[in-house]
């Protein structure tokens, strides 16, 4: 055997060190690592407790969030709604009144006109009545000899009553 | 301002005799010279200018016709006037 290499004392004494080993590690070292890998597990396991439940708190937020926005989208399109509504009903008041001003306007134009225009009308007519008594006067004028003017007289007096009253003055 | 009553006595006199001057003449204006026929013709019509003086005027502008005043009474029968009258009714039916 020696000559194969093999040392019989080593080989005992190594499995002499080896239980030795083994005795002191199952008495003195094995327990506290076995607690430390268990406190570890525990460890561990509540770390994914407290994943998952910060997990299912993400995804509630995440859904309260959600409905926040399509509440708040909601509300916002009310609220636009509201105001487009509103900016129409005001336009529309708006056009309104300035269709009603805009016809009292032209009313009182087509008035202010029509009363221009009679005025003008009557200008022009007593305009033209003066131009022509004037006319009539020239004429009368260049026409009347003394003989015919004494015509006129003598049938004014023939034509007059027989006891004319004079008016005062 | 009062009037002395002097001053005021003298002005009424003044105008009293004024006022008989004038009702004894009357004023006949005609556009052209009238002849004594037709002044008395006129003087038939208005009877109450026989007793007065009568004071011819010409005025061309009457056209024909005449006006007689007799103090503050006036006729007046002139073309001139007519025409005045008829721009007026002209004037009127216009409006």
């Amino acid at each position: 055997m020696e000559n194969l290499g093999l040392d019989f004392k080593l080989l005992i004494a190594q499995l002499v060190n080896f239980g030795l080993f083994y005795i002191i590690f199952k008495k003195y070292l094995a327990k506290p690592f076995l607690n430390l890998i268990k406190e570890e597990e525990v460890g561990e396991k509540k770390r994914e407790e407290l994943r998952v439940k910060l997990q299912k708190q993400d995804e509630d937020f995440e859904t309260k969030r959600n409905d926040l926005n399509v509440q708040i989208s909601r509300k916002e399109e009310q609220i636009i709604s509201n105001a487009k509504e509103r900016a129409k009903s005001v336009e529309l008041k708006i056009i309104n009144e300035a269709e009603e001003e805009a016809i009292r306007i032209r009313g009182k134009a087509l008035n202010e006109i029509e009363s221009e225009r009679q005025d003008l009308y009557k200008q022009l007519k007593k305009k033209i009545s003066d131009l022509s008594i004037i006319l009539v006067n020239k004429t009368l004028k260049d026409v009347l000899t003394e003989d015919i003017k004494k015509k006129i007289t003598n049938s004014i007096i023939k034509n007059l009553p027989k006891e004319k009253q004079a008016y005062e003055n | 301002m009062k009037i002395k009553p002097r001053l005021k006595e003298e002005l009424r006199k003044y105008l009293l005799n004024k006022l008989s001057e004038e009702s004894k003449k009357a004023t006949l204006i005609s556009s052209h010279k009238l002849t004594s026929e037709q002044v008395d013709e006129i003087k038939l019509k208005f009877p109450s200018i026989k007793e007065k003086k009568l004071e011819l005027k010409i005025d061309e502008d009457l056209l024909a016709g005449f006006i007689l005043k007799e103090g503050s009474k006036i006729t007046d029968l002139s073309i001139k006037t007519k025409l005045i009258q008829f721009k007026k009714t002209i004037n009127e039916v216009a409006r």
